[in-house]
């Protein structure tokens, strides 16, 4: 094999291992939510249950926001 | 929102016990979106179907409002109600992992970048064109695995440089219920091959490290374009085919992991125009293969939204199946 054709052969191996070991944290942090993407999840103190909810409601004074999925959990994957 | 209610989020299929359901059917709950509510049981007004565009006018009328009926709580039964309808809660011990997903697009200089989601019919190219339906976004998901599942992911004798499987019953559910376009809600998929090995990068009094590489091939192999009598969306026309690489870390002293972040890269295809989220493979109507990426990574809080269950370990998906995924692949 010339020096060429191994060079070649190197690049076309780089190419196809998108998934090599140096590119791990890049691409884990590509797939990630970006920016303040998931701000909606990640900073308000959602609860779980009406029950919970009414509890902490009448303690706060303050009123209760539903967010319902007809499909599933709204912040899961539905 | 965050300050100025007590917000909270209820599965459409899971919305409690008896006693809460015939509460929230009582105060007549708007079934896909937003409703709100004084603790004593009294709707206020504001609800609104998917967005929360409804939120100063219920906050006006909870103004109006004396003290007492602002905080008057409505006392709800002692009521079980069905085990069914109660959203799964995690087991003792449990590794929680958020799972993420994006379909992604080639850079141009060998590597990756985020792809927008085409919502089909909507025109424009760039993250919120198509009267902001067209975005950049990220699907989210949970991985559980039992103490005993995480524990056996450590060799009983770590050397440096020993390889073993990843146990059949992890293999099974990364492979059925994530080595795919989650985005299109897939409910296991067939596994066509998958091979999952962990390899002891160091072990030590502190810890070990695993890293974790292999592949998976799941749901229908690619056919371009697809076979007679079939259309680009015929269902079962899906798959995926993506590699996996990822680091976990035991740590001895919280005898935890403390790591567990995994990446599968790859590719899938098949889907359904009418699913916004799938659309980008039907741009022109031709079945293609489309870039996507899954990142797995470690929970170690447990905020009542953390403890949302996988969307395939709940009852009205795939139920038992997510913990007997081994056994029924046999």
């Amino acid at each position: 094999m010339t020096t060429l054709g191994a060079l070649t052969f190197l690049w076309t191996q780089l190419q196809i291992q998108p998934l090599a070991p140096e590119r791990f944290e890049g691409l884990h942090a590509l797939i990630l939510p970006q920016g303040r993407e998931f701000a909606w999840y990640e900073e308000i103190p959602w609860l779980t249950s009406i029950e919970e909810a009414l509890e902490k409601a009448a303690a706060e004074g303050k009123p209760i926001l539903v967010w319902t999925s007809a499909d599933g959990q709204p912040c899961g994957a539905t | 929102m965050r300050d100025r209610f007590v917000p909270v989020i209820l599965d459409g299929y899971l919305k409690g016990t008896g006693a809460e359901r015939e509460f929230l059917k009582r105060v007549d709950l708007v079934g896909n979106g937003f409703t709100y509510l004084t603790a004593g049981g009294r709707k206020l007004g504001g609800d609104s179907y998917l967005g929360a565009t409804g939120m100063a006018k219920a906050l006006e009328e909870f103004s109006r409002l004396s003290e007492a009926e602002r905080k008057a709580r409505i006392a709800l039964p002692a009521d079980p109600g069905k085990p069914a309808a109660i959203p799964l809660a995690p087991p003792p011990g449990c590794l929680i992992a958020n799972v993420y997903f994006t379909y992604l697009e080639a850079d141009g200089k060998g590597g990756f970048r985020r792809a927008l989601w085409h919502v089909e019919g909507q025109p424009g190219t760039e993250p919120g064109s198509g009267h902001g339906r067209n975005q950049v976004l990220t699907h989210i998901d949970k991985l559980w695995l039992t103490e005993a599942e995480w524990r056996s992911l450590i060799p009983p004798d770590p050397k440096p440089g020993r390889v073993h499987p990843v146990p059949p019953a992890i293999l099974e559910r990364l492979a059925r219920f994530y080595a795919t376009d989650m985005a299109h809600r897939s409910t296991g998929d067939r596994v066509r091959a998958a091979e999952l090995e962990l390899r002891v990068e160091s072990a030590s009094e502190t810890g070990v490290t695993l890293r974790l590489e292999g592949r998976t091939r799941t749901g229908r192999a690619f056919e371009a374009p697809p076979p007679d009598a079939e259309s680009s969306e015929t269902p079962g026309l899906c798959g995926a085919e993506l590699d996996f690489l990822g680091y976990l870390h035991y740590d001895r002293k919280k005898d935890a992991f403390d790591r567990f972040d995994i990446v599968a890269l790859g590719e899938g295809w098949g889907g359904n125009r009418h699913q916004a989220a799938t659309t980008n493979y039907y741009r022109g109507g031709e079945h293609r293969r489309w870039p996507m990426g899954i990142a797995f990574q470690l929970l170690t809080t447990r905020r009542p939204i953390d403890r949302i269950p996988p969307q395939n370990a709940n009852p009205y998906r795939c139920g038992e199946a997510y913990w007997k995924a081994a056994k029924q692949a046999d």
